[in-house]
């Protein structure tokens, strides 16, 4: 007699509770200081005025407005000038025969792993008063929205460049050679074939690029002069003069364009999702010496940019006295007498995304399972994925300052002088408020990457395991959980890379005796000390960068591991 | 102890569409039934529904004397085939059998001995330690079949096993599965769309079409006496001759063809359709059309060509009458 007689669905209940509490960790952490921040913007403040009645009034300040002009022209350009040239380098890898194409791809991805200042100083010591090129005679007017621009430029460029090549890696073979076959010529199958397939990633990156520089921090801080953005304005009015409600107000106008653009990509990619079938038959370029030495040019322009970013980031931190005593020098990486406490917080900063990867990667994909892959009520799982793809909208600084609002309240009044204390508030100081934002402020991505990982997977399997009787979480552990082994590592150097060098959430968060390393570049350059700055700026690159590698050696070995068991699958499916 | 399977008035919708409509089965014990019908019938969800997967809306299921109707699909432990075998790739042919054994509290010894039978079973003993992704597309749904016997299920559930083999595969794997059944003597359900596979392989059939039941029988009363012009149509070729508002049905292959110069009616053949040992004519008269399936030697015999006048019979013990010809036909 074999009926083991369970009582109804304990697996089900099971599996219904755990999405209820990853539902109810976003509402926790995602939902309830977004809605603390819009509470506080209108609500009334010690000035005996009306919420909405501020909220016109700071919206009428001249000031402000300027800002958020600026802070609009500025993200325009930055971003089309950094997709126009993330587009010609795409092309140039995969359209053309071009040599070095590894070399390229590593260098246009090199800014991708270091903090936004480090954009901002290695101008200053190309473009500033006493800036290289400026002493060889020319002067560009570094401080001001050029400044700005061009940082943003080397910001937001090799985010449109993953998202431009992802775009070109899946385009399809047949659509030209189907456009040969009919006589159309190179010219003719570019404007019909690659641009139309590319429109779409290059709207998509465009919007990633604007909201990327419209809430960027780090750079109009260090080149900004004065010229003044939101997100500038945003931190002088909190850190500064302690004006929390007025910096609720430019959280929210930060959020407006932010959300904007978050809709229209999304609407944008909606409608094109068609195209991308499993069974595309990759693109080969054909030889073309006159393109590929355009390619090359274009290329070599590129790297030689991202190189002397990085070179004059590597020479700040190495030479005694820029510009009047150019011995070398290590000095400045022992951060003596330095503002932002030095090597102390490079170590907060390792253990912040140490725990940040891990914890996150927890989260992430642990969320994604709930939601794909279990039989938990339908509007759990569609609340869940809404709320764990809504950070893909909110600005860092928008995260920090809600956060301040939710944690720093010591408990929630409730008319009819009922009160509760607020469970969140002892996070408020310690440095798990910071792995808290970091982990919301990047979960979209890795959730998503999560998600695409688990789809491959045969839907089945739940069902295979749910028929032979073998509990969920034997077959997450022993059959989900290998199978997706690469998208995990994935998704924890992700955490990792990012943890290390944002500061746009983490600046309103940081308890002062625990400051992450980022934050210290900035106080640095406050106070100015731009070389010990670059140190720290080139300690956090290499820090990345290791990482990074360590990840690609990992995953290397776990793809010849896994080849046993997918390499002739893979075949099928090209085959198909 | 009869521990036959009994549906009663199963009903499943998915919003505003219904895949279940009432759906009262019974699936006798020992016996291979196949449901048949074309996609979207509701077929895979019955099949889903035994096996506890889906949730019926209403309506109850019995094993046995045994209620099971609010059972999950681990207590009913019924062994399911899927249509995409859902091998675990990470896992060889052995660890896949054995995968839903260890939480049955056998030991491991016993776990063991019980793959070795089940690769026996399904002839796999050689490719134990391969892993499905190294196994040819047979093979993968041999092991796909022993996982879901290792357990000794009361009950085997397929669904469209052998849809994504080669058709020289199918047709081995078929009369296997047949075999394999007959000699466990295990109560499967088999959903195919396939009416030629469900003909050859069940002791029953349920023809379904739209969420319900349009008839279950033997293979050969489904073929010789079908209920309805739908099942008429959808099992084997037919043709359907409407006069006077009646409607005769006949197969083609009981379409007697003579040349000119016999009894019956007149005709003309229009088409030839060359198929091995037999010829498939399509014959007009007027407005009528009529498909007949006749032994390619008997064209050769009689003269019979391309716009030959031709006489027709249709034996009455043949026709089958409806009042309606199927929507669509």
């Amino acid at each position: 007699m074999k009926g083991n007689h369970r009582p109804l669905g304990t697996d089900e209940l099971c599996q219904a509770v755990l999405a209820g509490i990853f539902l109810a960790l976003l509402v926790l952490f995602v939902f309830a200081p977004l809605s603390e921040l819009f509470f506080k913007a209108f609500s009334g403040g010690d000035d005996g005025l009306s919420g909405f009645g501020r909220f016109a009034g700071t919206l009428s300040d001249p000031a402000l407005r300027r800002s958020f002009w600026n802070s609009l022209w500025v993200s325009m350009t930055s971003s089309s000038i950094a997709c126009g040239a993330a587009l010609l380098t795409v092309l140039s890898l995969y359209k053309t025969r071009m040599p070095g194409k590894p070399l390229v791809r590593g260098l246009a991805l090199l800014p991708l792993f270091a903090p936004t200042m480090m954009h901002g100083i290695a101008l200053v010591y190309l473009f500033g008063n006493k800036g290289l090129v400026t002493g060889l005679g020319w002067n560009i007017g570094l401080y001001g929205p050029k400044g700005i621009v061009l940082a943003e430029i080397l910001y937001v460029f090799p985010q449109a460049f993953l998202i431009l090549s992802a775009a070109l890696e899946i385009s399809d073979r047949r659509l030209y050679e189907a456009a040969e076959t009919l006589g159309a010529g190179t010219l003719k199958r570019f404007w019909t074939v690659t641009l139309p397939g590319l429109r779409y990633a290059l709207l998509n990156a465009f919007f990633s690029g604007f909201t990327l520089s419209f809430t960027d921090f780090g750079a109009p801080k260090v080149v900004g002069g004065n010229f003044n953005v939101l997100a500038t304005d945003i931190y002088k009015q909190v850190i500064g003069q302690q004006n929390l409600s007025m910096g609720a107000v430019i959280g929210l106008l930060l959020l407006g364009p932010a959300v904007a653009a978050f809709l229209a990509e999304r609407a944008v990619s909606g409608l094109h999702s068609a195209t991308v079938s499993s069974n595309t038959v990759p693109v080969f370029p054909s030889k073309n010496p006159l393109a590929e030495f355009f390619a090359l040019s274009w290329c070599s322009l590129v790297g030689i940019l991202s190189l002397s970013v990085v070179g004059a980031v590597l020479v700040a931190a190495l030479v005694k006295v820029w510009p009047y005593d150019l011995r070398l020098t290590l000095d400045h990486f022992l951060f003596r007498n330095v503002a932002g406490y030095g090597l102390e917080s490079y170590k907060n900063s390792l253990f912040i995304s140490a725990v940040t990867a891990i914890l996150g990667t927890a989260a992430a994909f642990g969320g994604a399972y709930l939601v794909e892959k279990t039989k938990s009520p339908r509007p759990i799982r569609e609340a869940a994925r809404f709320l764990a793809l809504l950070p893909l909208a909110l600005p860092g600084l928008v995260i920090g300052l809600s956060y301040i609002f939710l944690f720093n309240r010591p408990a929630f009044e409730f008319p009819g002088g009922f009160s509760l204390k607020n469970p969140l508030h002892v996070l408020y100081g310690t440095p798990w408020i910071l792995v808290a934002a970091n982990i919301v402020h990047f979960f979209s991505v890795p959730f998503l990457t999560a998600v695409t990982a688990m789809r491959r997977l045969d839907p089945a399997f739940e069902s295979v395991s749910a028929t032979l009787g073998v509990p969920l979480l034997k077959t997450f552990r022993r059959v989900t959980l290998p199978l997706c082994f690469p998208a995990l590592l994935e998704i924890g150097s992700y955490f990792f890379v990012n943890a290390m060098v944002t500061i746009s959430a983490v600046v309103f968060l940081y308890p002062p005796s625990f400051k992450p390393a980022a934050l210290a570049i900035v106080n640095m350059e406050d106070a100015g000390d731009i070389a010990p700055a670059a140190a720290m700026s080139v300690l956090l690159l290499v820090t990345n960068i290791a990482v990074r590698a360590a990840y690609g050696l990992l995953a290397q070995r776990v793809k010849k591991k896994s080849e046993l068991w997918l390499g002739k699958e893979r075949k099928e499916v090209a085959a198909a | 102890m009869v521990r036959s399977l009994r549906l009663f008035e199963i009903c499943k919708s998915y919003g505003p569409v219904k895949a279940l409509s009432c759906v009262s089965l019974e699936v006798p014990q020992g016996r291979f039934t196949c449901l048949l019908g074309p996609s979207g019938c509701g077929k895979t969800t019955l099949l889903r529904t035994i096996a506890g997967l889906e949730k019926p809306d209403s309506g109850r299921i019995f094993l046995g004397s045994r209620e099971i109707t609010g059972l999950s699909p681990s207590a009913r432990g019924f062994g399911v085939v899927f249509q995409s075998y859902a091998l675990f790739p990470n896992l060889t042919a052995r660890e896949n059998i054995a995968y839903g054994l260890g939480s049955r509290g056998l030991n491991p010894r016993k776990i063991q001995l019980r793959v070795l039978e089940m690769l026996d079973l399904v002839g796999l003993k050689g490719e134990a330690d391969r892993y499905p992704s190294q196994l040819s597309g047979g093979q993968q749904q041999r092991v796909a079949l022993a996982r879901a016997l290792a357990p000794a299920p009361d009950l085997l559930l397929l669904d469209e096993p052998l849809s994504a083999l080669d058709a020289k595969v199918r047709m081995n794997l078929r009369r296997e599965l047949r075999n394999l059944q007959e000699r466990l003597g295990i109560t499967t359900v088999m959903v195919t769309h396939d009416q030629e596979e469900a003909l050859s392989i069940a002791d029953e059939v349920v023809v379904m079409k739209d969420g319900q039941i349009m008839q279950k029988g033997s293979p050969l009363e489904i073929y010789d006496r079908p209920a309805n012009p739908f099942v008429a149509d959808f099992v084997g070729a037919i043709n359907f001759l409407e006069d006077e508002g009646r409607v005769t049905a006949i197969r083609p292959e009981h379409v007697r063809v003579f040349p000119e110069g016999k009894p019956g009616f007149q005709a003309e053949v229009r088409e030839i359709e060359f198929r091995g040992a037999s010829c498939r004519l399509v014959l007009g008269s007027g407005k009528t059309r009529l498909v007949a399936d006749v032994p390619a030697s008997l064209l050769k015999e009689k003269g019979i060509g391309h716009g030959c006048p031709v006489r027709i019979d249709l034996p009455p013990e043949h026709c089958i009458s409806f009042d309606s010809v199927p929507a669509g036909a």
